[in-house]
């Protein structure tokens, strides 16, 4: 996650707050957030060696897979969940939608924009695109559902999740003026406060 | 030596014996036909020659009726909510005696009591006992738990 982004979050989390991380990786969010704002994290994280770093990070951390199990984490009294770069990974990221606003009344969402200008070419050209925030090969890419930003807004318009912030960075992970107000074409990831 | 069984992993018992026959002249008892027979006979009377029977009858009572939650009006929740260390939860997927829906229980309780607790599910060969085998994923978890200072 590149400083820009980590700010957004760090930002968004309230102090103190009971944070759950689908999808925390090594857990370094979640040790920011522990020691900047004082939050009690839990992360959930498939990847035994993934884990093995969160134990190394300090971090409280479950092995489950967010599809199969997110709906464990309802009623465990979360104030806000963060799913950063993970959605797309996801075999049913509407279904966990659903489900991640129940688990916290608010959601930290982070994700590709696949409709990037310059994934755009890469297709142009006949050949699955790459980038910084999709940097795998399409033989060994964990992502099964990329979307464009639009696409994304679509959903949450139509299943009622109201975006309350939204942040487009660049492919810098800068927040420009073309990358705000031409989001589709020109952001490389999106942020979003949804509750 | 069904209790014995459990500490033990199906697939390692299949790899191990199978349905192989016990060759004759290594055999424990007369009406022995499987090698597995052969092993359990043979364990069940080293068991015999070192404890007293009656102590594994004290044993399997105090396992049974070893409940954390017992003092807590049976709440895990407030149970570990006084516990001050950091736990990890180490889960074989082999483990039918202590299963990981087990240690994924008291890990959804950890986490609603707000302690600090890890749940990590390992692969192992040998059912309960795996925890007594060296795997490079147990041991790194092992030691990145005992290393880390939150």
């Amino acid at each position: 996650m590149n400083n820009q982004l980590q700010s957004i979050v760090l930002d968004w989390i309230p102090d103190q707050s009971r944070v759950i991380d689908f999808g925390c990786g090594d857990g370094t969010l979640l040790k920011i957030l522990a020691e900047k704002k004082s939050v009690k994290g839990y992360g959930v994280e498939i990847d035994g060696e993934k884990i093995n770093s969160c134990i190394a990070n300090g971090v409280s951390v479950i092995q489950q897979d967010i599809d199969a199990d997110i709906q464990n984490y309802i009623g465990m009294g979360f104030d806000i969940a963060i799913m950063a770069s993970s959605i797309q990974c996801l075999r049913s990221p509407r279904n966990a939608m659903r489900n991640i606003l129940q688990v916290a009344n608010e959601c930290v969402i982070t994700l590709p924009n696949f409709g990037n200008w310059e994934l755009r070419l890469g297709l142009l050209k006949g050949k699955m695109p790459s980038s910084a925030q999709l940097p795998a090969k399409w033989y060994e890419t964990k992502n099964l559902h990329l979307c464009t930003i639009a696409d994304f807004e679509d959903l949450c318009a139509e299943e009622s999740f109201n975006i309350q912030k939204k942040v487009y960075l660049n492919s810098r992970g800068s927040s420009s003026w073309l990358a705000n107000t031409f989001p589709n074409l020109f952001a490389a990831e999106a942020v979003y406060l949804i509750g | 030596m069904l209790g014995h069984i459990t500490y033990l992993s199906e697939s390692n018992m299949s790899k191990r014996f199978g349905r192989k026959l016990q060759d004759p002249e290594n055999k424990m008892d007369a009406d022995v036909n499987y090698e597995v027979e052969n092993y359990l006979q043979y364990k069940g009377e080293q068991f015999a020659k070192t404890f007293d029977a009656n102590s594994y009858i004290l044993m399997t009572k105090a396992m049974d009726s070893f409940d954390p939650a017992k003092d807590y009006d049976d709440n895990l929740v407030t149970c570990l909510q006084k516990a001050q260390a950091k736990l990890l939860i180490a889960s074989f997927d082999s483990d039918w005696l202590f299963p990981k829906e087990y240690g994924l229980e008291i890990q959804m309780a950890a986490i609603k009591a707000g302690i600090n607790s890890a749940y990590i599910e390992l692969e192992g060969d040998y059912g309960h006992d795996s925890f007594l085998f060296h795997s490079d994923r147990y041991a790194a978890a092992l030691k990145n738990f005992l290393n880390s200072n939150e």
